[in-house]
C-alpha cells in the first residue's frame, strides 16, 4: 500500500497539531505547579496574603483541586479571615467527602467562628434524604463509578452480541451480567444525576464576620437580619451585584454578591 | 388626672358610643380636667385642660376655674370641637366633644408646695356641672437657667413621641413645622429635629415627595407617632384656629461640620379623594429650610487621642468572660462603652498587640435607645487565643470625650486585666528552645513544657497540583457526548452484524454478487498475468473464471469433469448447443495454450481476444436461463 500526497500532509498536520496541543498542555500544567509552589512557599514562610494570592490564581483557572481549596482554606485561616476559611474548606470536603484533613480543618474554623458568633438558625429544615445521599460520595467517586459501570454493561452486551456462535451457557451468564450491570449503572447515574441536580441548587457560604441582609436588592432596603461568617446559605437568585438567599429555616434576603462564597 | 389616665378613658367613651349607641343618647355627660404633669418648677409651663362630652344637649355658660396661684401664658375662649356621629342600632347617635386648653406657668412669687386648680363650670341643659379639682406641686424643679453668651442653650422640655410642642400663632392654611430642639449646637452634639404637618382639613391620602437632606449630619431616626404615608391625626387649636396635626417624623442629628448647616426642606401632598378613590383636590406643601448651627469644638483642653466622634457622655468598661485560661483556649475580651451621644459613630480604642496572644478582627454590636437624647452601648469583643503560658496585663482602655452639658474635655476609662494563661491540659512541655521573646520567663530550674495547641492540619506541599480529573471530566461539555459513544458503538456493531449475516445467505441475487466480485478478481488477476507476459498463468485464470462462473449457474462443482461430461452437462440443463460448444472451445483453446506457452508475448493480440471473449461468455453464462439439477 502506498501513501498520496495529501494523506501523508493529512498524517503530519495532525500529528504537528497533537504534538502542539500536548506541549500547550504541558505548559500550563508547568505554570499551575509553579503558581502551587509559590503558594505553598509563601505560606510556609508565613506570607499568607501571598499564599492565598497565588491560590487564587489557580483558583481563578478553573483549576478543581481538593488540594487547592484546602491549602487556601489554611491561608484563610491563618489570615483569620474565617468566613473564607470555612468556604475553602466546605469545597475541598465537597470534592473529596472522605477527606479527614479538611472535614478536621472545617470543624476548626467553624468552632472558630461559632466563638466569634453564631447564628442559631430557628426550624431548619434539614437537607432532603436525596441530597444526603448524593453528597455522601465525592463528584470524583460518583463520576468514575458510573462510568466504570457504564462501560462493563456495554462491554457485556458487546460480548454477547460477538459470541452469536458461543454456546447458550455462555450467552446465557453474559445476558445475566449485562442484566445486573445495567441496573447498577442505572443507580450509579441516577446518583450522578442528582449531583448534577444538585449542582443546579447552589449553595453558599458567608464570607464577611457580619452580613446585612437587606429586605431586596439595594442598600436602602430595610435590613431584615445579620448573619455571620460561616453560615451555609441557599442561593436563589441573582440580581445584578445582589443575590437572593434563604436560610434552612425558609428566612429570604438579599446580600451582595461578594458576601458569599458560592459552593 | 393626668395625660396617661385620659386615654383609658377616652378608649372608653369611643367604645361605649360606637358598641353601645343605642345607650350613648342616654349616657350622662362627662366634663373632665386634666393636666399634663402633676409637678411643675418655679417658671415652668404646662397644660390644663377640660373637656366635656355630651350628646344633643345644649350646652351654655362655661366658666373656667380662677386659676389662683399661676399665671395663664396662652388660654382658649372657644372650646375646640369634635362630633362622632354613629348610624345604625334604630337610630343616629351624635357625641359631641368640647375642649379648652390653658398654657400655665406658677405666678410670680408663688411659695413651694401644693396649689389646687378648682373646677371649671358649664351650664348643661340648664343644669351647672363642675369638673374635677387638680392638684399641682410646686417645686421640686430647677427652672431653665437663663443663657449665656455665646453658649449652647439646652434643649426645651422633650414633647411626648409624635406630638409637637405647643404653637402660639400659625399662618392661615395648612403648614409644615420643622422643630430643632436647639438652634446652636457643638460639632458632633445632638439636635432633635421633628417635622409636623398641620392640616386646616382632614385628608384622605398623604404622600411625602421630598424628603429633607441632611447630608452635613449623621442621622438616627427617632421613633414619631406615624409610619410612612399613614398619618395619624390630632386636633389642635393654633391662635384660634383648629388644625389637624400629625407628626411625620423625627431625627436625631450629629453636626459633622462646624458652619451653618442647613436641612432642606421637607414636601408633601394632601388630597382629598372621592368616592372612587380618585383625587379631588390636592394640596402640596412645603417646609421652609432649617438652619442649625454647629460650633467648633473648643482646642483648650483637648486630650491626646481624642476622636471627633466623641462627643457626649461615656463610660467606658472592659472585661474578660475568664481570667485564667490554658493556652490554646480562646478568652473573649469585651469593651462596652455606654452613654449619650452618637454611639454608633464612636470608635472605639484599639486593642494594643499582646505578645504571646493572637488576636482576631472584633466584632461590634451597637444597641441604641432612640430616645431624648439618643443613648445606648457599644460592645467591642475580641476573641484571643494564648501562645504561651503565662501573666498577661491587659493594659486600661481610654476613650477622651467631649460633654456638650458642662462644655469640658473628659476621659472615660477602663480598669486594667490581668489574664493567667497556664499550659494546656495535655501536660506537654514548653518550646524546647525556650519561650519567644518577649514571652513570660519560665522559672528558674523548672522544667519547660512545650505545648503545642490544637490547630488546623497544615498544608499539602506537593511539588505539583494535582487535578480533580472525575469532577473536570463530569463537568466538561464532552462528558454526554463521550457517554453516548458505547450505545452508538454498539447500535452500529448490531447493524454491522446484521446486514454481514444477510449478506451471507445463499440467495440468488446473493451467489450472483459473490460470482461478479469473483469474476472483477479473476480477470483482474489474468490482466496482470498478460501485462507481465505470464501465458500459462493467464490462461489458468481464465479457465478458473469460466469453470467457476460453470459451477455458480449450476450449483454443483465443474472442476473434475473431462470436456464431453462438462457438454453432457450444460445440455441437460438447458443450454443451447452452440452456447455449450462455445464454452467446451473456450476451455480446450486455454488447455491448449497452457500447455503450449512460449508462442504468445506479453500483451500479444491472442490473450487479448482470449480476454475478451472469455468476458463475453462470461457474461452470456450470467444471462442464460439453466434449469436446476433434478432431484435424484
Amino acid at each position: 500500500m502506498s501513501w498520496t500526497r495529501p494523506r501523508a500532509a493529512l498524517v503530519a498536520t495532525g500529528l504537528a497539531l497533537a504534538v502542539a496541543l500536548a506541549a500547550g498542555g504541558v505548559a500550563r500544567a508547568d505554570r499551575r505547579d509553579e503558581a502551587w509552589r509559590r503558594g505553598n512557599d509563601a505560606y510556609l514562610h508565613g506570607d499568607y496574603a501571598g499564599a492565598v494570592a497565588a491560590y487564587q490564581e489557580l483558583d481563578r483557572e478553573g483549576l478543581v483541586s481538593a488540594d487547592l481549596y484546602f491549602n487556601l482554606g489554611d491561608a484563610y485561616y491563618r489570615q483569620g479571615k474565617l468566613g473564607r476559611a470555612i468556604w475553602s474548606f466546605e469545597r475541598a470536603a465537597a470534592l473529596e467527602p472522605d477527606d479527614d484533613d479538611a472535614r478536621y480543618n472545617l470543624t476548626q474554623a467553624r468552632k472558630m467562628a461559632d466563638r466569634r458568633a453564631h447564628d442559631k438558625i430557628e426550624g431548619a429544615d434539614h437537607d432532603p434524604i436525596w441530597m444526603r445521599i448524593v453528597t455522601g460520595l465525592g463528584p470524583s467517586t460518583e463520576t468514575w463509578l458510573f462510568v466504570a459501570i457504564y462501560l462493563a454493561f456495554f462491554g457485556a452486551l458487546a460480548s454477547r452480541l460477538l459470541r452469536r456462535r458461543a454456546g447458550e451457557h455462555t450467552r446465557a451468564l453474559l445476558g445475566a451480567a449485562a442484566a445486573i450491570l445495567g441496573v447498577v449503572a442505572l443507580l450509579s447515574g441516577a446518583l450522578l444525576a442528582g449531583r448534577a441536580l444538585l449542582d443546579r441548587v447552589p449553595f453558599g457560604v458567608v464570607l464577611p464576620d457580619v452580613v446585612a441582609v437587606k429586605e431586596g436588592a439595594d442598600t436602602n432596603y430595610r435590613t431584615s437580619f445579620e448573619l455571620h461568617a460561616g453560615l451555609r446559605v441557599r442561593l436563589l437568585e441573582h440580581d445584578q451585584e445582589w443575590l437572593r438567599i434563604r436560610l434552612p429555616n425558609g428566612l429570604e434576603g438579599w446580600v451582595r454578591e461578594q458576601e458569599i462564597g458560592a459552593l | 388626672v393626668s395625660r396617661a389616665h385620659r386615654l383609658p378613658t377616652a378608649l372608653l367613651a369611643a367604645l361605649a358610643t360606637t358598641l353601645i349607641a343605642p345607650s350613648a343618647s342616654a349616657q350622662a355627660p362627662s366634663f373632665l380636667s386634666e393636666v399634663d404633669r402633676n409637678q411643675v418648677a418655679p417658671g415652668e409651663v404646662f397644660t390644663y385642660e377640660v373637656t366635656l362630652n355630651v350628646a344633643d344637649n345644649r350646652v351654655e355658660s362655661y366658666r373656667p376655674p380662677d386659676f389662683k396661684g399661676f399665671k395663664v401664658v396662652e388660654g382658649s375662649r372657644d372650646p375646640n370641637r369634635q362630633m362622632h356621629m354613629q348610624i345604625g342600632g334604630g337610630g343616629t347617635f351624635i357625641q359631641n366633644s368640647l375642649s379648652w386648653r390653658y398654657q400655665l406657668t406658677p405666678a410670680a412669687g408663688q411659695k413651694n408646695g401644693v396649689i389646687a386648680i378648682g373646677g371649671a363650670r358649664v351650664q348643661i341643659d340648664g343644669r351647672e356641672m363642675r369638673s374635677n379639682v387638680v392638684n399641682i406641686r410646686v417645686g421640686g424643679g430647677a427652672p431653665p437657667p437663663p443663657l449665656a453668651a455665646g453658649a449652647v442653650p439646652a434643649a426645651p422640655p422633650a414633647a411626648a413621641a409624635g406630638e409637637a410642642p405647643p404653637l402660639s400663632s400659625a399662618p392661615a392654611g395648612s403648614f409644615i413645622r420643622v422643630v430643632a430642639d436647639r438652634p446652636r449646637v457643638f460639632v458632633g452634639q445632638q439636635v432633635t429635629v421633628g417635622w409636623y404637618l398641620y392640616l386646616t382639613q382632614r385628608p384622605d391620602k398623604y404622600e411625602t415627595i421630598t424628603e429633607p437632606r441632611t447630608d452635613a449630619f449623621w442621622t438616627e431616626e427617632m421613633p414619631a407617632a406615624n409610619g410612612q404615608n399613614r398619618l395619624s391625626l390630632t386636633p389642635e387649636m393654633v391662635g384660634g384656629r383648629l388644625y389637624q396635626v400629625g407628626a411625620l417624623f423625627k431625627k436625631a442629628l450629629f453636626p459633622l461640620q462646624p458652619g451653618r448647616l442647613t436641612i432642606s426642606p421637607l414636601e408633601a401632598e394632601t388630597a382629598q379623594v372621592d368616592f372612587f378613590g380618585s383625587a379631588m383636590r390636592s394640596q402640596r406643601l412645603k417646609a421652609e429650610p432649617t438652619v442649625i448651627e454647629a460650633l467648633p469644638l473648643p482646642k483648650a483642653g483637648q486630650p491626646a487621642g481624642f476622636e471627633p466622634s466623641s462627643v457626649g457622655k461615656f463610660t467606658l468598661e472592659a472585661r474578660a468572660d475568664r481570667s485564667a485560661v490554658s493556652v490554646g483556649e480562646a478568652v473573649t475580651l469585651t469593651v462596652e462603652i455606654k452613654g449619650q451621644g452618637n454611639i454608633r459613630n464612636l470608635r472605639a480604642p484599639k486593642l494594643p498587640a499582646l505578645d504571646g496572644w493572637k488576636g482576631y478582627q472584633p466584632k461590634e454590636t451597637v444597641t441604641i435607645d432612640p430616645g431624648e437624647p439618643i443613648s445606648g452601648s457599644k460592645l467591642v469583643e475580641y476573641l484571643l487565643l494564648p501562645e504561651r503560658a503565662g501573666t498577661t496585663m491587659i493594659p486600661s482602655f481610654e476613650l477622651p470625650f467631649f460633654n456638650p452639658e458642662t462644655q469640658s474635655y473628659a476621659v472615660a476609662k477602663s480598669e486594667p486585666l490581668r489574664l493567667e494563661v497556664t499550659p494546656d491540659a495535655s501536660g506537654r512541655d514548653h518550646l524546647a528552645a525556650g519561650p519567644a521573646a518577649g514571652a513570660p520567663a519560665a522559672a528558674a530550674g523548672a522544667a519547660v513544657e512545650n505545648v503545642i495547641t490544637a490547630e488546623i492540619r497544615p498544608i499539602r506541599a506537593h511539588p505539583a497540583v494535582s487535578r480533580d480529573l472525575g469532577v473536570t471530566f463530569y463537568r466538561s461539555r464532552f462528558f454526554l457526548g463521550i457517554l453516548l459513544i458505547p450505545p452508538f458503538g454498539l447500535a452500529l456493531g448490531s447493524l454491522a452484524g446484521r446486514l454481514r449475516e444477510r449478506l451471507g445467505q445463499d440467495t440468488q441475487r446473493n451467489r450472483r454478487r459473490r460470482v461478479r466480485q469473483m469474476v472483477r478478481q479473476r480477470l483482474g488477476a489474468a490482466e496482470a498475468h498478460r501485462q507481465a507476459g505470464r501465458a500459462s498463468a493467464f490462461y489458468i485464470e481464465i479457465d478458473r473464471v469460466v469453470r467457476d462462473v460453470l459451477a455458480a449457474r449450476l450449483r454443483r462443482p465443474v472442476a473434475g469433469l473431462r470436456m464431453d461430461e462438462l457438454r453432457e452437462l450444460l445440455l441437460q440443463r438447458g443450454m443451447p448447443a452452440a452456447e455449450a460448444s462455445r464454452v467446451i472451445d473456450e476451455l480446450e483453446a486455454c488447455d491448449l495454450a497452457r500447455f503450449a506457452p512460449g508462442t504468445d508475448d506479453a500483451g500479444s493480440p491472442r490473450m487479448n481476444n482470449a480476454l475478451e471473449r472469455a468476458g463475453d461468455l462470461i457474461v452470456a453464462i450470467e444471462k442464460m436461463p439453466l434449469r436446476d439439477e433434478a432431484p435424484v
